[in-house]
């Protein structure tokens, strides 16, 4: 990571922040523009604890978060809501997520995916658009999203994209994942032969299948947000627009 | 894995209505080590982390316990794959930690019954 940040590349370093407090006081990251924690946390600690499956995470990752910006580290979070989840509630969260300094928050629907360890609460298109409109057709000021607003807007069901599977690749010590980060079907050993071996028509809403039928995971669907925004001057447009006003 | 379904200690036989690729698949969906028999009567226990039948050569692809590899094996040099590694995932769903915390609430204060926090999927 040290030398992917002297090489001024951006990084977002997920984690639990189970450990964070411990880490940083162990010495083990230094603070920089271009290195930020992506904090994964879904909801206040009744929900977070919930969808992680474990009590005091919440907690733990609160500490983590605090020590973390007292050092001068850039901190952001990730946010995966679930069926059933809270509008109030997760306002409530971002709200505390201000409140604690975290300087951006990402969000996003859970996908229901065979490795998933909870398969009965993830959220199915159109209670995504009722949630994410819920939540966010009137947005606080002082929330800040790390995110492009047009994905909000995909989310809020106020606009359509199709899946760019391969626009976040995954890369870890098996390879690289194909075809996304949430379908794990197999490894390349490197990116061009990922690029030019993975059946991509099979994926993504338009192709039928039907593990991508309800996804709206911004894994995917960033990706395509974000190309539309620099493809055209509409998309620009509207992305300016969203950005200014604070609306999606 | 779905609660309660453990492949751990599954020893297939293929061939008797359990097809390679099927066992394959399963071996590359388990979350643990297994032992990969081969034809010739060679056998490398590690985990399986890839596969692809859609090539000319079919191949798997795993890590030894040690941590060795990638180790490629071909799908015609595999005779069974053994489930001998404890399965991680076994006992992590959603519904056996919800059955621990109930249980562990009722242990701790009898006369309580119902969680205040708020309840996913309600």
């Amino acid at each position: 990571m040290k030398a992917l940040v002297a090489r001024k590349k951006y990084v977002y370093l997920c984690t639990n922040a189970i450990l964070l407090k411990q880490k940083l006081e162990a010495g083990l990251f230094e603070p920089s523009n271009y290195f930020s924690f992506s904090v994964h946390l879904d909801g206040l600690r009744a929900e977070h604890d919930e969808a992680v499956c474990r009590d005091g995470v919440y907690v733990d990752a609160v500490e983590g978060i605090k020590e973390a910006l007292r050092r001068g580290f850039r901190v952001t979070t990730n946010s995966t809501l679930f069926d059933g989840a809270d509008a109030l509630r997760m306002r409530e969260f971002f709200d505390t997520m201000m409140d604690l300094g975290v300087e951006g928050m990402m969000i996003s629907p859970g996908y229901s995916y065979s490795k998933a360890p909870d398969q009965e609460h993830f959220l199915r298109t159109q209670r995504a658009h009722d949630l994410f409109s819920t939540l966010l057709s009137n947005p606080k000021r002082r929330w800040k999203f790390n995110q492009s607003p047009l994905f909000l807007q995909f989310l809020m069901g106020k606009r359509d994209f199709e899946c760019t599977p391969w626009g976040n690749p995954t890369y870890n010590v098996f390879g690289w994942q194909r075809p996304c980060y949430l379908m794990q079907e197999g490894y390349a050993a490197s990116f061009k032969e990922l690029l030019e071996t993975t059946r991509w028509e099979n994926y993504g809403r338009s192709s039928g299948n039907e593990k991508c039928r309800d996804c709206m995971v911004h894994c995917g669907y960033e990706p395509s947000a974000v190309h539309h925004t620099f493809a055209s001057w509409r998309g620009f447009r509207d992305t300016v627009q969203a950005t200014v006003t604070g609306r999606f | 894995m779905t609660d309660g379904a453990t492949l751990e200690g599954w020893t297939p036989e293929i061939g008797k209505g359990v097809p390679l690729e099927e066992v394959i698949d399963k071996a590359f969906d388990y979350r643990g080590n297994v032992t990969v028999v081969k034809t010739d009567g060679s056998e490398t226990v590690g985990y399986v982390f890839n596969r692809n039948r859609d090539v000319a050569v079919p191949f798997v692809q795993m890590f030894d316990a040690d941590g060795a590899g990638p180790i490629s094996i071909r799908y015609a040099d595999i005779r069974t794959i053994r489930f001998t590694g404890r399965d991680t995932a076994a006992g992590n769903s959603y519904a056996a930690w919800l059955r621990a915390k109930e249980l562990a609430k009722t242990t701790q204060h009898p006369e309580k019954g119902s969680d205040p926090a708020p309840s996913r999927g309600a």
